[in-house]
């Protein structure tokens, strides 16, 4: 028996340039960004106020089965999901079919909102110190407390199952690896359909990092770009000036299919899911391996697992997170993977439109990876101004440049040293 | 199911009991519970009572690569998944080294939260917050900058979800595939079965995979009662964990973490290692809860998830000599289970003992599936199994054995199952190699 062709044919998002992800497409096209000051609290007083959200109501059903989406995350999620089975032309499944369709998402940080606890702290102990209050009244007092319920939002493990729900599917995933997470899944996604095992496979990532602890809290760790007198251009990767990320929230999610599965159908086949390469730093906690050699080996993984070369690859779309630490590794790794081949390669990162959608993030990209092979049009890398010697590639700066593309190697890397990388072709019959 | 053989050739752990699977099953074997009145804040958190694991952070040390393991750096989930992985790696005598074997080994852990010191999130969210006229409340953000710094800034990369992998990663020297799989009790289960598949599919060599949890943390305890599924507070820590058993009344508090060491049985010759049993096949299956999540009518999930996992194989409910179940010790959840269990394994569901972890260790959350199998390991390598402790009043549905006593037993086929609120069911098959 021949290993069946994975194949793309819905693709769904929920992100801060819209939720149609043709016109997300040719916003990305034109250069636009949706990076800006933060809206959802006043970050005024932080070293970092910029985000990149989701800055219109998302319309979405308000009931999954059994589970609300009562909170954003869980709206940006149904939101994608529905928006990709409708793409794809798909109903929900039902009896013996459910089990030849899953789901694999990734949430890892989901709401990540701790405001509930204020009120109930506030009530119990008033003006009196935070940090000498007594915890043991407060433990006893709070779980009766109706603000409690939102420790239902601190658990994003309703999102996969809702998914499942739309999707009609007896498989559920429900996966972290940070950054990596969005194309881990189209990954883990592709290989069950690879593996026989599933004839649709919704993957993708959700995330809503855009707190008032995670934004300060990553700005710590100074992984947050603190360019806030201009955040449209705070988000630069690969130019000499870039110093962080941009924290971005949304929810992306590809329908995977087998080749078989979509032709009985009549599907409209958008791209061919040829290949995906895993591998990890072990290396440290929160610096890629200065010379990419993880990276490298992944990227390297999934051209062989297309059955491809390097010379193949047409296009990259990077991780490129517009961190020093970052861009400069995987500008080595793809140079280690590719040969000199990288230097003829057009490399982009689109995450100076939209900043880091985190777990999302591969599967958004992803997503525009496909837009690319079908439009015929590279996306640039915005907000390149200076070129760094550390970054000596093409990275299509800051104009979008028309070209065939056939061939497109998509990264994503985490933290804790994982990596991803996806191959994305263009489909022949 | 697959063309590889994939041997289990270690298996660690880190319960109440102790480091280890031995402790573990040594304390199972003598009956014993850990579960006993909590002695800090958490006592007033429903049930007030929970079983804790007492390792030290300098516990880690003899473990492998214990120079890069920074306890401090970890959650508590992290650290409990880091303890099991360095003695699963100890127990199979895999390498630990960055060399040509690490591009082919890799670990998947499962965990259903990487939450860490919750005090420090209600101090934080108490102290950025302030009354309105109305008597109301609201954020003052004017406050979250400067109490923020009570953190610092590791603490925000360590509650990242895929830690217990990252830190792992390092420990194990993997290069190959890693992943963390989040989710309650089936998570890791589903963690060892797609570790499994990714052998199958010819990426790695070895794989640890794995779940850590800890229910006895404060935000879970704070999860299960505010959701109203923790134990009841007045009833004897001792006898609280009750699997099966129609005096339960909820959610025992536990943690632990597991970890099993697979490998392809070439890589096993190759090596010279001692296999402990094949992981002959494995399933999920997800049948969604009913209105409100209540728990589904009827028990074709658990059901189809056992079947799935047998029949990839190879085998029949006839050939299973041991169930690990969950067992929560609710008996909405836990009558569902024991349903599903009758209607698969039949007419011998009065014979096939049927253990679970929670009268002696509490809810391990995701850790269950991997410290079960663990478990089961050494089942069969001893002949003998720990009794049903807390069952002496066992549920309608329940079918199994109610003895208390351990008892030999010529155990060649483990069917482990666990079932969860949200509708995720597994199942995992060992078999003696």
């Amino acid at each position: 028996m021949s290993t069946p062709k994975v194949v793309v044919t819905g693709m769904g998002v929920v992100v801060p340039h819209g939720d149609d992800i043709d016109n997300v497409f040719k916003r990305i096209v034109a250069g636009e960004s949706e990076c800006g000051k933060i809206t959802k609290f006043d970050a005024s007083t932080l070293s970092c106020q910029i985000g990149s959200e989701v800055r219109y109501a998302v319309e979405c059903s308000e009931q999954v089965g059994p589970y609300t989406a009562h909170n954003e995350a869980l709206k940006f999620t149904v939101g994608a999901a529905e928006r990709a089975i409708a793409y794809a032309g798909l109903t929900a499944a039902e009896g013996d079919a459910q089990d030849r369709r899953s789901v694999v998402l990734s949430t890892g940080v989901g709401p990540a909102n701790i405001d509930f606890l204020g009120p109930i702290a506030l009530r119990l102990h008033g003006d009196e110190d935070p940090y000498k209050a007594d915890l043991k009244s407060f433990y006893e007092y709070a779980p009766e407390q109706p603000e409690a319920q939102g420790l239902d939002d601190f658990h994003l493990d309703t999102a996969a199952p809702a998914c499942a729900v739309l999707l009609g599917a007896a498989h559920v995933l429900n996966t972290a690896s940070a950054c990596a997470s969005g194309s881990h899944a189209i990954a883990d996604g592709g290989a069950l359909i690879r593996r026989g095992e599933a004839d649709v496979v919704l993957a993708g990532g959700i995330c809503t990092p855009v707190t008032r602890v995670l934004v300060p809290g990553f700005a710590m760790l100074q992984a947050l770009s603190t360019r806030n007198d201009d955040p449209a251009h705070a988000s630069r990767p690969f130019d000499a000036g870039r110093d962080g990320f941009v924290m971005g929230e949304g929810a992306a999610v590809l329908i995977l299919e087998s080749e078989e599965h979509a032709k009985a159908r009549g599907a409209t086949i958008l791209a061919e899911l040829a290949g995906w390469g895993y591998s990890c730093d072990a290396y440290r906690l929160t610096d890629p391996q200065p010379e990419g050699v993880g990276m490298a080996l992944c990227m390297t993984r999934a051209i062989e697992s297309a059955g491809l070369t390097p010379e193949d690859v047409d296009h990259v779309n990077a991780h490129g997170t517009s961190t020093p630490y970052n861009d400069k590794a995987e500008t080595i790794a793809i140079k280690k993977a590719l040969g000199d081949h990288a230097y003829k390669t057009p490399v982009v990162s689109n995450k100076g439109n939209f900043g880091h959608l985190i777990h999302a993030a591969g599967a958004l990209e992803g997503a525009l990876a496909v837009q690319t092979i079908r439009h015929g049009v590279i996306p640039p890398t915005i907000n390149y101004e200076t070129p760094d010697p550390n970054c000596d590639l093409d990275y299509v700066p800051n104009e979008a440049r028309e070209q065939k593309v056939d061939v497109i190697l998509k990264n994503s890397f985490g933290f804790g040293g994982m990596n991803v990388s996806v191959v994305y072709k263009r489909y022949e019959a | 199911m697959g063309t590889q053989k994939i041997l289990i050739t270690g298996a660690g752990a880190v319960t109440p009991f102790g480091l280890g699977v031995d402790a573990l099953y040594q304390g199972m074997l003598a009956g014993e519970t850990k579960v006993a009145p909590l002695e800090d804040a958490r006592e007033a958190l429903a049930p007030g009572y929970g079983a804790v694991v007492v390792e030290r952070n300098k516990a880690i040390r003899g473990l492998p690569n214990s120079r890069d393991m920074r306890p401090g750096t970890m959650t508590r989930y992290t650290f409990l998944s880091t303890l099991a992985l360095g003695t699963a790696i100890q127990d199979a005598g895999t390498t630990w080294e960055q060399d040509a074997e690490s591009l082919r080994r890799g670990y998947y852990v499962a965990s259903y939260t990487n939450s860490d010191k919750f005090d420090k999130y209600v101090r934080f969210a108490h102290a950025v917050s302030r009354r309105t006229d109305d008597g109301g409340s609201e954020i003052d953000d004017a406050q979250v900058g400067k109490a923020i710094r009570k953190f610092t800034s590791f603490e925000f990369l360590k509650l990242m979800n895929n830690m217990p992998t990252a830190h792992g990663g390092i420990q194990g020297k993997c290069q190959g595939p890693c992943n963390t799989f989040l989710g309650t009790a089936s998570a890791g289960l589903q963690a060892i079965g797609r570790a499994y598949e990714v052998m199958q599919d010819g990426l790695a060599d070895v794989m640890y995979a794995g779940g850590t949890g800890s229910s006895v943390h404060a935000q879970m305890m704070m999860v299960r009662a505010t959701r109203k599924l923790a134990s009841a507070k007045d009833a004897a820590p001792a006898t609280a964990g009750r699997p099966f058993d129609r005096g339960a009344t909820g959610i025992v508090p536990g943690e632990g973490a597991g970890v099993l060491v697979l490998e392809t049985e070439e890589s096993a010759n190759a090596r010279g290692a001692t296999a402990l049993a094949e992981l002959a096949g494995w399933a999920d299956w997800f049948a969604a809860p009913g209105a409100d999540r209540a728990i589904p009518a009827t028990p074709g999930g658990p059901v189809r998830a056992m079947r799935k996992a047998l029949e990839r194989a190879g085998l029949e409910a006839g050939d299973v000599d041991l169930v690990v179940a969950l067992g929560e010790g609710s008996t909405d959840i836990d009558g569902l289970e024991a349903a599903a269990l009758a209607e698969v394994l039949g007419p011998r569901s009065g014979d096939v003992p049927v253990l679970s972890l929670t009268a002696h260790i509490g809810s391990t959350e995701a850790a269950v599936g991997p410290i079960g199998a663990a478990l089961a390991l050494r089942v069969m390598a001893e002949g003998k199994v720990p009794g049903a402790l807390n069952r002496d009043n066992p549920l309608d549905a329940y079918a199994g054995p109610r003895d208390g006593a351990a008892r030999e037993l010529d155990c060649r086929v483990v069917l482990v199952s666990t079932t969860t609120r949200e509708g995720v069911n597994a199942a995992l098959v060992l078999k003696a190699v």
